[in-house]
């Protein structure tokens, strides 16, 4: 599907890709393409650096949406046909905020929330970003009020982090984790008992040895308490990973044409595949790009002819010319990057090629030219 | 810069924003820490293509591998350096397996939190006094860590203070503190941080550069300026552009020449004037901080950077540790 369909078919565009590519300004564009077109779109970035913040000129975007149709109208002019959210997603307020929905008791929920394990885990845990990122894609979307919700995922190094994380945190609490090693442990600590299994049975004299009772039980505490809510928690990744495969929802891969970024997106779009997860569209962002009208095969000859008629100028036409023959390398360098990445995956003739600009875009000015310059 | 020269350190820490060049700048600060006599491990966190690009070869998992004279390189894995820990603790490497093998503890340790980072500094912090071998001497001068790239760079750095709170006694706990001390010890371990001369790049450096200090606690290398865009023309050849662009027979003749009337040729002009003023105005922001100093690091055009073009960086670098000395 063309990128044009995808911003005005889909419910839910996930905008991944290894770091430095330009995902959240990439995410910020298609919104504003989206709000362009017409429709009601929200978008919502995971980011420490505050990238979409200073990208849409707010000073602070909270864990809840805000309206940025009067920012682009004062500072552009532009009037949007549909409406444009945008919000930070707050990682350890929606982690809390699930515990408190998900807990069986007020008291569960305070006893989990105060647990010096939990707190000292939630941000640390490897993939709470990407799980609280999709923990909260599902909330918004079953709030239905966006028509389309594009989600700029959280900087991993890899690309591929993202799609594995929700597994992960529920390998993590998995209650048979709980069940085999946890209570075994407490039983057999408060009553002398010994239990069975081996490999757990070393591990914690290890863990007990390296750290000392106290930290064991703080962290078997927590896995208690959060036993009754497992089942709960479970469903809830469940329904998050359906809504993250529905026809509603296509990824988006941004990628810079330089190497290591697009060895990365050779290998997301290779698990995305095996997921059966849907692909929507590649951008290419800054890409470097020759302008028409070149002097082609002739250049060398052309500017001998050049330097010979106005030899006052010498040394300038041949420093026009060396940096004119750069841009050329440059962009040729790109070109062949990107044909040959299109061809290796099978998508020759597709993918979104966004041009270098001169400037940065981290404004709304620059946002305006970026979407402006998609397709559709 | 703290005490003592840059590559008189133990230990370095290379981060950024991904996309800055982190990788590419570790591999040249190495090179240029060996082409000082050093013996150097550059240690890479996960697997590099772009590393293994470099030395055009192949660095295997946790195989100290020798990749130019007295220049190891190092693919630090946490399984790895968590089952030689386990190992080393049960003195029994095979124990250490069977119980990390076990598929619930696998499946457990996979999204457990910490650790990894805890395990990776600690190698880190095992490489560093490794002693050589037969004499007393130690195998490595310095230690090159190309870091994961800034918001996880940082919590990997920070990970050893909160296990300190975590964990309350044990030989963990002081083994957690050796680590610790390695990291903020500023006479042995700095930071250097990375950044290409765009708006996001150069507010995560700087960003970066208060976290290291503060909250972290550790000395600050130097920050790497990466890609600076020099001017097309300067002083005097910026007088000449403009009498050509002022001569209307020069810019017919030229018109006349190129079958875009030399659109090109000017458009691409201005483009690298525009590039060249915004690198100018970044560059002016990073050096204008006082935490530490810059090293202006050349764009180097076109295509990937491969080792002649590392080792070329790493004299630049020398060039300019120099002048600051």
């Amino acid at each position: 599907m063309d990128l044009a369909r995808l911003l005005k078919e889909k419910r839910i565009l996930i905008c991944c890709g290894s770091g430095g590519v330009g995902k959240t300004t990439v995410s910020a564009a298609l919104g504003l393409k989206a709000a362009m077109a017409g429709r009601k779109a929200l978008v919502c970035t995971i980011d420490p650096a505050r990238r979409l913040a200073d990208s849409l000129g707010l000073e602070c975007l909270g864990n809840s949406e805000t309206c940025v149709n009067e920012t682009v109208q004062s500072v552009s002019g532009v009037t949007l046909p549909g409406t444009l959210h945008a919000m930070m997603l707050d990682s350890k307020r929606t982690f809390d905020a699930l515990i408190e929905r998900l807990a069986s008791t007020p008291d569960a929920a305070a006893r989990i929330l105060g647990n010096p394990f939990y707190q000292n885990v939630t941000t640390a845990l490897a993939g709470s970003q990407e799980f609280s990122a999709m923990e909260k894609l599902y909330e918004l979307s079953v709030k239905n009020e966006y028509d389309l919700i594009i989600l700029d995922t959280p900087p991993t190094r890899h690309a591929l982090d993202f799609l594995d994380a929700p597994k992960k945190v529920t390998a993590f609490l998995d209650a048979r984790v709980i069940q085999w090693f946890v209570k075994p442990y407490l039983a057999a600590e408060r009553m002398g008992f010994k239990f069975f299994n081996r490999s757990a049975k070393i591990l914690f004299r290890i863990l007990e040895m390296g750290t000392g009772y106290q930290t064991l039980a703080d962290i078997a505490d927590f896995f208690l308490i959060f036993e009754g809510m497992y089942d709960e928690f479970r469903l809830r990744a469940e329904k998050v990973a359906a809504l993250v495969a529905s026809s509603g929802t296509a990824f988006v891969l941004v990628t810079s044409p330089e190497f290591p970024s697009l060895a990365e997106a050779r290998f997301f779009l290779e698990r995305l595949e095996s997921e059966g997860m849907e692909f929507g569209e590649i951008l290419f962002n800054r890409v470097s790009v020759t302008p028409g009208g070149l002097p082609g095969e002739r250049f060398a000859e052309i500017e001998k002819e050049a330097v010979e008629k106005l030899p006052e100028h010498g040394p300038v036409i041949e420093a026009l010319c060396a940096n004119l023959r750069l841009e050329i390398l440059l962009a040729e360098a790109d070109r062949r990057a990107v044909e040959l990445f299109l061809e290796k995956t099978c998508l020759t003739g597709r993918g979104v090629r966004i041009p270098f600009f001169s400037q940065d875009v981290h404004d709304i000015a620059g946002l305006l030219r970026l979407a402006r310059h998609l397709p559709g | 810069m703290e005490r003592g020269h840059l590559l008189n350190k133990r230990i370095l820490f290379m981060t950024g924003k991904g996309g800055a060049g982190k990788t590419t700048l570790a591999a040249a600060l190495a090179v240029a820490a060996r082409d000082r006599g050093k013996r150097v491990c550059l240690v890479g966190v996960g697997q590099s293509p772009n590393l293994c690009f470099i030395f055009s070869r192949d660095i295997p998992v946790y195989v100290e591998t020798p990749v130019e004279k007295n220049l190891t390189a190092f693919t630090l894995d946490p399984y790895k350096a968590l089952e030689e820990y386990v190992g080393l603790q049960l003195r029994v490497e095979t124990a250490a397996r069977m119980i990390l093998s076990n598929r619930l503890i696998h499946y457990f340790m996979q999204a457990a939190p910490g650790w990894r980072e805890l395990v990776t500094l600690g190698k880190i912090w095992h490489l560093h006094q490794l002693p050589a071998s037969g004499g007393r001497a130690l195998k490595f001068d310095i230690i090159v860590v190309d870091a994961p790239a800034t918001g996880h760079g940082l919590s990997f750095l920070r990970v050893p203070s909160i296990f300190m709170n975590i964990i309350r006694f044990g030989p963990m706990q002081s083994q957690t503190f050796d680590v610790q001390s390695m990291l903020t010890d500023k006479a042995r371990t700095a930071v250097c941080v990375a950044s290409t001369l765009e708006e996001m790049p150069v507010n995560e450096a700087m960003q970066v550069l208060e976290t290291v200090l503060t909250p972290l606690g550790m000395g600050l290398g130097v920050v790497f300026a990466n890609s600076v865009i020099s001017p097309l023309f300067n002083g005097q050849g910026r007088a000449e552009y403009e009498t050509l662009r002022a001569d209307t027979r020069a810019m017919e003749v030229l018109a006349g020449l190129f079958p875009d009337s030399g659109a090109s040729l000017f458009n691409a002009a201005e483009e690298r004037e525009k590039r060249a003023v915004q690198s100018r105005d970044y560059l002016e922001i990073l050096e204008n901080q006082k935490h530490a100093p810059v090293i202006r690091i050349p764009h180097q055009y076109p295509g990937r950077v491969d080792l002649s073009g590392v080792k070329k960086i790493a004299d630049i670098i020398n060039a300019a540790l120099d002048r600051e000395a």
